[in-house]
């Protein structure tokens, strides 16, 4: 009807004119081209709808506090998509901190091959909001950071320290897991997988949501045979692990009670021996962690959290042991228990444009026992630190798009034995400003780190005073994201003073970091995701400069039934320019609504990012040639997923 | 009161649904099965019910006598629902829409689903189903609809 009326008019218009008739052809078509893409777009128009309504109702969205620092975000869709089985298929995209295995093959970024203990203290995690502390172990990171993810929705790292509000200990980097809602996963689903080398895990979850309780347990069991690492003996170094893990919550309106129990049987790589060449290298862990949160009232929430880790080693060596060489010679069986309890009580009240939050935290980790073969119950000197924390935030709206943030922590560390107390201050400055399509953060800031307790016991050189780190640091962020895509920049400016780790005779590392982000949407199922990385370290590692670069690049395709994804992490630093890339591949057959067959291929290059394993010759302490070891295996699986 | 536009920007928590895709989307789709200006809705899901408040044409109702279709979100609902329709003697059955694939796949009552699966939303209808309460969907919803699970 539409062409038909234009038609006349023009026709009319146009009648005496000779040219008209040309004109009135050209009209026509560009309005015949009209009607089909309006046709066209009409049709699109319901997928539009549900891509708008898939975004804008992601649980994500219920979780993201963008003032909690600098957000990398891993939505539901984008960890089904990449099959994202363990925290480690997510934590080896994310840039400045990528993942890292120490010499016990436990994740920790920061030790990396040294022969310093746990050293990821920087790092916390948490699950639904609750800190998974691991007491003398430093942070969470040591067990979960290669978690099975079978219960997680989805996952946000933050940069910079957090605010005040959700963290108990500093940090430099935060990771959320928040466990999918039976709203939205109703019912069971079995997951099995099957890969290289006899790989598999099983995982059975079930949730349900009544009228006023939801609950969700997950049940998984890893069997992860791993590639083994060659030392020049007939015994190469193993990392093979044994993992079963309970992960279950249930909660109301007003209350959330979480249950998380974790055995981990590991062989633990090089473990205790100084030239990586153990006789016996195993640590069996156990750990327990309960927590229970309640809404008091309108301004009052409280939350209760305990945990418990064991820790079962057998490590053995024809030469002395790291540390324990001159207690225990050459082999060292024992049981170390440890556990961690924590409060906190926080006040929410908004005067005016105030949005003011504060609270009091306390946290006290106490080393239980330490039991050694041949030696009994060991007697403890250093066995309590008690962390107790003070904060006051207040968010003010400068206007309708722009927020002033200003927070303030005191937190006084006491220990037993002879070691001094340490008081931390931190304090924290951001600017927000967000409109549709525009977003800017900056945050200034000082943050305070001290040596974690194990660390100190471990290594007795440190038991004496350590003062406490103090880094200063300023951050910013600029976003751009219009309806298809989003563009970001990231900018960190960090200087350390008294750095705890240690770097010859300075302890003033500086560091900057830049990370550019370009996400762009083609479809509901069409996506491809870039990420650029550049970092310039002044004195570290006992290097005057040190240049970092990485890329992700990944690209997500759906056709008929089928899902496709394809992502490539690149790695270069300035110490032997060595590029490494790791190729993640997957195909995805959805055969039926409730069942889906996948086939992924891990690091299918074998070029993925190796760091040293520092080794020391024990007959004349001189330096070895160090192992060089990468933590993710090159892997083929099959997976069978059955919702029901 | 200038506070709440960035505090809704930055702590979604605060607000549970997205209103307006949410609204958009519910509309359009309820529109194309029941030929109405104003669709009576029964949503027990409080956070569904707060968006549909928002509404001019989606207007949720208290009684279920009243509604000409009800969103339901699980079994427990479903159940409570059916019973109580059951119990009572009903001029018009409501139509039954859920949120959840499941009560989809296993009660041949509900018409269709808007769910979630794999953190991504879906839609989908059983043509057979909605030819029983003479259903006929515009062409932008064809595909979404199948004959039978």
């Amino acid at each position: 009807m539409l062409v038909t009326f234009f038609d006349i008019f023009i026709v009319q218009f146009c009648e005496n004119e000779r040219k008209g008739l040309l004109f009135m052809y050209l009209l026509r078509r560009i309005l015949y081209f009209g009607c089909f893409l309006s046709v066209l777009l009409h049709a699109q128009s319901v997928e539009t709808m549900l891509q708008e309504f898939n975004v804008k109702n992601d649980l994500s969205q219920k979780t993201i506090d963008e003032n909690k620092g600098h957000l990398i975000l891993f939505t539901r869709e984008k960890l089904e998509q990449m099959h994202a089985k363990t925290l480690k298929d997510v934590f080896k995209t994310t840039p400045v901190i990528y993942y890292h295995e120490n010499r016990y093959a436990l994740p920790d970024p920061l030790a990396g091959g040294s022969f310093s203990p746990y050293l990821s203290n920087f790092i916390r995690l948490y699950v639904d909001g609750v800190e998974i502390t691991q007491g003398w172990m430093g942070s969470g990171l040591l067990l979960y950071g290669d978690i099975n993810i079978d219960f997680v929705d989805h996952i946000e790292f933050y940069y910079a320290i957090p605010s005040f509000e959700t963290s108990v200990e500093p940090a430099y980097l935060t990771i959320f897991l928040y466990s999918k809602d039976p709203n939205r996963d109703n019912g069971g689903k079995i997951d099995l997988v099957q890969g290289s080398r006899g790989y598999n895990s099983q995982s059975l979850s079930y949730g349900e949501t009544t009228d006023k309780l939801s609950y969700m347990v997950n049940l998984s069991h890893t069997d992860a045979k791993r590639e083994k690492v060659s030392n020049g003996t007939n015994r190469p170094l193993s990392r093979d692990f044994e993992r079963t893990q309970l992960f279950s919550y249930i909660k109301s309106d007003k209350q959330f009670a979480h249950l998380q129990i974790m055995e981990k049987k590991t062989d633990a790589l090089a473990g205790l021996s100084l030239d990586a060449t153990p006789l016996v290298s195993n640590i069996d862990y156990l750990n327990l962690h309960f927590d229970y949160g309640i809404t008091l009232s309108e301004h009052w929430k409280a939350q209760f959290a305990f945990e418990w880790l064991k820790a079962d080693l057998a490590l053995e060596d024809d030469t002395p042991l790291i540390y324990l060489g001159s207690l225990f010679g050459t082999r060292f069986n024992a049981v170390s228990k440890n556990s961690t309890y924590s409060a906190e009580l926080t006040y929410h009240e908004k005067i005016g444009d105030h949005h003011i939050t504060a609270g009091i935290k306390d946290r006290l980790k106490k080393l239980d026992s330490v039991s050694v073969e041949g030696y009994g119950d060991m007697p403890l000197n250093f066995t309590s630190e008690n962390i107790g924390s003070v904060f006051f935030q207040d968010q003010y709206a400068l206007s309708e798009r722009e927020l002033l943030t200003l927070g303030l922590e005191y937190s006084r560390l006491t220990r037993n034995y002879m070691i001094k107390d340490d008081d931390l201050l931190q304090l924290r400055l951001g600017y927000i400003f967000t409109s549709e399509r525009w977003s800017y953060k900056t945050y200034l800031y000082r943050t305070m780190f001290s040596l974690d307790p194990f660390s100190r016991n471990f290594d007795p050189s440190t038991l004496s005073d350590v003062p406490p780190q103090a880094t200063v640091g300023i951050t910013q962020e600029i976003a751009y994201t219009p309806e298809n895509y989003r563009l970001r920049l990231m900018l960190l400016l960090m200087r350390d003073q008294d750095g705890l780790l240690k770097n010859g005779a300075s302890a003033k590392t500086r560091y900057f970091f830049s990370i550019v982000n370009y996400d762009y949407t083609f479809d509901t199922r069409n996506a491809l995701h870039m990420q650029l990385y550049y970092a310039n370290y002044q004195d570290i590692f006992n290097l005057h400069k040190l240049e970092d670069y990485s890329g992700y690049f990944s690209l997500m395709n759906g056709w008929g039934n089928f899902d496709f994804y394809n992502g490539i992490v690149w790695h270069q630093n300035s110490i032997d320019h060595t590029n490494y890339f790791d190729l993640t591949s997957t195909i995805s057959w959805n055969a039926t609504e409730n069942l889906t067959l996948t086939l992924k291929g891990d690091n299918l290059l074998d070029k993925a990012k190796r760091s040293d394993l520092q080794r020391i010759n024990p007959l004349n302490g001189t330096l070895l040639t160090p192992l060089s070891i990468s933590p993710i295996d090159r892997r083929i699986t099959v997976e069978l997923e059955y919702t029901f | 009161m200038r506070a709440l536009l960035i505090f809704m920007v930055l702590w979604g928590h605060l607000y549970a649904m997205d209103t307006r895709s949410t609204l958009n989307l519910y509309q359009d789709l309820l529109s194309s099965l029941i030929p109405k200006k104003v669709i009576r809705v029964y949503v027990p899901d409080q956070e569904l019910h707060d968006v549909f408040t928002h509404s001019v044409s989606l207007i949720p109702v208290s009684q279920l006598q009243e509604a000409d279709i009800v969103i339901v979100p699980n079994k427990t609902v479903y159940e409570r629902i059916t019973s109580k329709l059951a119990s009572q003697k009903v001029s018009k059955f409501p139509l039954l829409f859920a949120t959840d694939y499941h009560l989809l796949d296993k009660y041949p009552d509900v018409i269709g689903a808007l769910y979630w699966r794999k953190g991504r939303s879906q839609l989908l209808f059983i043509n057979s189903r909605l030819k029983k309460y003479g259903i006929s969907l515009p062409d932008k919803y064809q595909k979404y609809s199948v004959e039978r699970l």
